[in-house]
């Protein structure tokens, strides 16, 4: 535990210090939300499912983007060879990357969640707690299925191109309990149902943590 | 290897079609007299037969299996090449 | 080239299949609302079942490779990720070929169709991986094939919830419960497509297990050439 907390400790001052990955990755969720309003709006207003899937696609696409750019910071500097070499538990870097990149995400989220409510004119109040939490355990689960794959890829000759490639097929149950869920609540639908979508989640967050902790130290394995 | 590939292919070939023109037969009379009917769906408004659809899945399943196995045998020659190239070279330093 | 003894038997239930499948497929009795176009569905679902047999087969041997370091099971994980492409493809053609009947759309957002294109794209990914993933791909390529198996299921059931507000598609359970006469057929083309799948899976392996030797040989090669 000690050693996860250091390590993202450390990911955040390096952050902190640059600042670069953080305005970046909000800046580009920022646009894409932008020209997602230049598709959808000025016809008929458009409907609650296309102002959730822009929020989950910005959200995804920003979160992509910092991911690769995460990783690519650490191949510049070698970090992972060096954290492979450290007497740290393979687990807790892996735990240590999904953290740090849930948190960028968290900060992407939260302008992306004020840009969309706004530039769609839906009013969150309400259900702001709910939606924060179908929030949190979608970007966990987006971030455990990307912390392996972005530490994976390595010295890769794609791996900008393979990063969303190996990414996105398997996080689509995020997307589809995301956007379900954020429709649910923004319609005022039973809250059986978002709870649902919550529970999915929290299944999908289960299995993949479970299983990036599994597999994380023999795909690494050979990378020192 | 080559050659069993070609005999892998060239028997699929040859059992597919065999298959495929003996299931074509008379349609059978069943005992009113009747013979089935072609049955090939053609409502108001369509304009595709059923039975050119059954014939396309049919035929791309055979032509994807045999693209199939025509890269693993050119895979294959192209490994049968790069050994007879080391060979080569092994005799030439020797 | 070498191939293993059971390669010919499956080589050979599959030409038997080829033979005799087409025939009791043709003389299967009729369903009563599809009429002919529903003998697709006798080579649509064994190749479904099929494509979902390579991907587990595919994250078997990728399990094998990453924890057991088995080359074995990186030969059998990269040979079946080929095959869940192919055997993908032939279900997701001939899916929409029936669909277009059934459904009068060439696609639609079925659960099990959604659930196959999206396996599909993960094996597409995988074999993209393969080849340009660079030193360490192996790897990469069997942690991809194990979260893609796991998230099968989850897959699955999203979407069928995801779909639950829309019409669902009840054809395939229609013709599921009605048996009359159409289990054998079924069940021959099933036996035929696992044995061509197992056929093309030792011919695919066997490539691999050359290419081993081949890089063996070369750096024999070298040794040699270098004294």
């Amino acid at each position: 535990m000690r050693a996860i907390g250091l390590l993202l400790w450390k990911d955040v001052v390096v952050e902190l210090r640059a600042k670069e990955l953080v305005y970046a990755t909000i800046f580009f969720g920022a646009v894409v939300i932008l020209v997602f309003c230049f598709a959808f709006l000025g016809g008929p207003k458009p409907t609650v499912d296309v102002a959730a899937g822009v929020l989950w696609v910005a959200i995804t696409l920003a979160g992509t983007v910092g991911i690769s750019r995460a990783f690519e910071r650490e191949r510049e500097g070698d970090t992972m060879r060096a954290l492979l070499l450290a007497p740290v538990p393979r687990s807790a870097l892996y735990l240590s990357k999904l953290s740090a990149i849930s948190l960028l995400m968290v900060i992407v989220e939260t302008v992306a969640l004020l840009l969309v409510s706004l530039l769609f004119g839906i009013p969150i109040g309400g259900i702001l707690p709910s939606l924060v939490a179908l929030l949190f355990l979608g970007t966990i689960g987006f971030a455990a299925v990307a912390a392996l794959f972005g530490a994976s890829l390595g010295r890769a000759r794609s791996r900008d191109v393979l990063l969303p490639l190996l990414v996105y097929p398997i996080v689509v149950p995020v997307l589809i309990a995301g956007t379900r869920g954020t429709v649910a609540l923004l319609v005022g639908a039973e809250p059986a149902v978002a709870s649902f979508w919550l529970k999915f989640l929290l299944v999908f967050d289960a299995v993949f943590v479970s299983l990036g902790v599994w597999v994380f130290e023999p795909l690494v394995a050979g990378d020192a | 290897m080559k050659r069993i590939i070609r005999i892998v292919l060239f028997g699929l070939f040859l059992f597919g079609l065999a298959g495929a023109a003996l299931a074509q037969g008379a349609p059978k009379k069943d005992n009113e007299g009747f013979e089935p009917v072609n049955g090939d769906m053609m409502q108001q408004g369509e304009t595709i037969p059923a039975s050119r659809l059954v014939g396309a899945a049919y035929g791309f399943i055979f032509a994807a299996v045999v693209v199939w196995v025509a890269s693993v045998a050119r895979r294959a020659r192209r490994l049968e090449d790069e050994v007879d190239e080391l060979k080569k070279k092994l005799a030439a330093r020797s | 080239m070498k191939l293993r003894p059971y390669f010919l038997v499956c080589v050979a239930l599959a030409a038997v299949g080829l033979l005799v499948a087409p025939q009791l497929i043709l003389n299967a009795p009729r369903e009563a609302t599809m009429g002919f176009v529903y003998k697709i569905f006798f080579y649509h679902v064994p190749s479904a079942m099929t494509t979902f047999l390579a991907a587990f087969v595919c994250a078997g041997g990728s399990a094998a490779f990453l924890f057991g370091k088995s080359e074995a099971g990186d030969r059998v994980a990269v040979s079946a990720a080929e095959l869940t492409v192919l055997f993908g493809l032939l279900t997701l053609v001939t899916g929409p070929l029936w669909a277009r009947k059934a459904w009068g759309v060439w696609w639609q957002w079925d659960v099990r169709l959604t659930t196959t294109v999206l396996l599909w794209f993960i094996f597409i990914a995988y074999l993209f991986a393969r080849k340009y993933g660079g030193p360490g791909a192996r790897r990469l390529c069997a942690g991809l094939a194990l979260f893609g198996a796991a998230d099968v299921p989850l897959i699955y059931f999203s979407v069928s919830i995801w779909r639950t507000i829309h019409p669902k598609a009840t054809v395939i359970s229609n013709i599921a419960k009605s048996r009359n006469g159409m289990g054998i057929p079924l069940l021959i083309s099933w036996i035929t497509f696992t044995a061509l799948f197992l056929a093309l899976l030792e011919m695919r392996m066997a490539l691999e297990r050359a290419r081993a030797r081949v890089d063996e040989l070369h750096l024999e090669a070298e040794d040699a050439l270098d004294q």
